[in-house]
């Protein structure tokens, strides 16, 4: 082996080490500096309190998981029979143009979203500052997400299986839960990718229907939300010291349930190739 | 009728490409119509009564240069690093860096931003800067965002190069650098799509730059200049501008040049990809 080689070797596995421990470091700082603050009394049971310097983070939390419980409801179904579409239905000329579509519509940033959900879902159809707006909008940007990373695991099934249903004489339905059924594990994974990117993102539903601070839960879809990322924007950008330790706690937070998400899809990856 | 009704949910999905095209660009038409050229003026007072002005040519270059400076480090440290755990990296090594990374590409950007201001910002007052959030500041946190994606598109598109292709380079006697360039060629495509993949998300990131960035409207000059890119203005203003007012089509008009930016971007990595598979397989 050459000296080149050798000296190539070291400044890729010194530069590739040096990422890791940024990366490592990066997320143990974030989790450690919020973990003190789960053990508070009240920190997940609680309104926060005093300019959020006191109390607990219990309606971001719910708050939340609203959201993601309305996107859920709108973009899954949506989403799985686009999908379908995609992969069973559609010639395959028209299939390619609506997966670029998708994928162009996967690489709009997220505030382009949420100014387009301000002007369409809360001014044009006058659904104000709102959870169903930010929800609405949010699916608007799930759906494309879900479809692009889903169609590649409907398509993967084996053809002889499609064939083989048809057939023996099911219909194109039948023959489609089929096919959904042998790829469950890639949709899961799909599905669970899309919430988690809908948990996280933030700049559209801080334009679209989340609001610093309110008195009370969301009772009606047209209620205003405190959700946790839009949360810690608020108090990282607009209060002092005495708050932080409520942003590091739901930063902490949100960093450990995107580990477990992801987590649990590496888990599912590697149960699918065994 | 089982056909008709999945058409529906896929047609659903064009249109609201469509929609969201339209509907930026109508609402930014009044400043375009009303402030025409003067939208390109260096000077963003969106709220000064006498005379507002509407220039987002500051704005744009500070993205613009934020975006092409963090992007090229991530390029080749992304690179670097998916060239060793392509070629040198045992297989325990792969599978541990590679799960970071995954988890470090799904951590919300708002709690980036977090660690930008809470942590990296006390180190840079710590280490004598003048300013916490900063265009250094702003460009690590976007560095950090970004590897993840760069890392793992890479190291995808490495891994994909037939075998036969690397084997036929050995044999016919090919050094080990030669034969890394052969894979390099045959990998170009998808190097490419995640290099301008990356390009794309940085100049689109949105809570990173208003939280880290520093929220200055001036040219950067140095590293540790406060900018406000493009996507910190519209980000920190929308929320609060009158509907329908001048201000609030202007911010529109921001948003459409971010869409545009995008929609560009696209387009430019299909055809240079398309080339590249072209001149790939010969």
């Amino acid at each position: 082996m050459g000296q080149g080689v050798i000296a190539l070797r070291w400044t890729l596995r010194i530069i590739t080490y040096a990422v890791f421990a940024i990366m490592v470091l990066t997320l143990a700082i974030i989790v450690v500096s919020g973990l003190p603050h789960f053990f508070r009394p009240g920190f997940f049971t609680e309104w926060p309190r005093r300019a959020m310097s006191e109390g607990g983070i219990f309606p971001m939390l719910i708050g939340s998981l609203m959201l993601m419980a309305l996107v859920f409801e709108v973009s899954i179904p949506v989403g799985l029979i686009g999908t379908i579409f995609l992969s069973e239905i559609a010639p395959r000329k028209l299939s390619m143009v609506l997966q670029s579509l998708a994928a162009t519509m996967n690489s709009v940033p997220s505030i382009v979203y949420g100014v387009f959900g301000l002007s369409f879902f809360c001014v044009r159809l006058s659904m104000g500052t709102s959870l169903i707006s930010a929800s609405l909008t949010l699916s608007t940007m799930s759906i494309p997400f879900f479809m692009n990373s889903a169609v590649e695991f409907l398509r993967a099934v084996p053809k002889e299986l499609r064939e083989g249903v048809i057939a023996l004489g099911a219909s194109k339905l039948q023959a489609t839960l089929m096919v959904l059924r042998a790829s469950r594990n890639g949709v899961l994974t799909s599905l669970i990718l899309t919430l988690g990117r809908a948990f996280s993102e933030t700049a559209p539903i801080l334009v679209t229907g989340a609001v610093f601070y309110t008195t009370k839960l969301p009772v009606r879809l047209t209620d205003p939300v405190m959700t946790l990322p839009t949360s810690i924007y608020a108090i990282v950008m607009n209060l002092g010291e005495e708050s932080q330790w409520m942003a590091k706690g739901m930063a902490s937070l949100m960093v450990l349930i995107t580990i477990g998400v992801y987590f649990l899809v590496q888990l599912m990856r590697r149960n699918q190739r065994e | 009728m089982f056909v008709l009704f999945t058409s529906v949910a896929a047609v659903l999905v064009a249109a609201a490409l469509f929609a969201i095209v339209f509907f930026i660009f109508s609402e930014s038409l009044r400043a375009i119509r009303e402030v025409g050229w003067g939208l390109f003026s260096p000077n963003w007072y969106p709220v000064w009564e006498l005379e507002p002005e509407f220039g987002v040519r500051t704005m744009l270059l500070n993205s613009l240069i934020l975006t092409v400076w963090t992007s090229v480090w991530v390029w080749i440290v992304g690179l670097a690093v998916a060239l060793y755990l392509h070629k040198y990296a045992r297989d325990r090594e792969k599978q541990v860096v590679l799960r970071i990374l995954e988890y470090v590409s799904g951590v919300p950007s708002v709690v980036f931003g977090l660690f930008g201001v809470l942590i990296l910002g006390d180190l840079f007052l710590r280490a004598g800067a003048w300013t916490a959030q900063n265009f250094l500041n702003a460009s690590i946190v976007l560095t950090i965002l970004t590897l993840p994606f760069m890392t793992s598109l890479t190291f995808q598109s490495i891994e994909k190069v037939p075998s036969h292709i690397v084997d036929g380079a050995v044999a016919l006697g090919a050094k080990d650098i030669h034969v890394l360039l052969v894979e390099l060629k045959y990998a170009a495509p998808g190097i490419v799509n995640a290099m301008l993949g990356v390009f794309n998300r940085i100049f689109g990131e949105t809570m990173i730059v208003l939280m880290v960035a520093g929220g200055a409207n001036v040219l950067v000059r140095s590293f540790f200049d406060p900018i406000r890119p493009l996507t910190a203005t519209l980000g920190s203003e929308i929320g609060e501008v009158a509907v329908g007012s001048l201000h609030y089509s202007a911010l529109f008009f921001i948003a459409l040049l971010v869409l545009s930016g995008c929609l560009i971007l696209n387009v430019l990595t299909n055809v240079i990809c398309r080339r590249l598979e072209r001149w790939v397989k010969g």
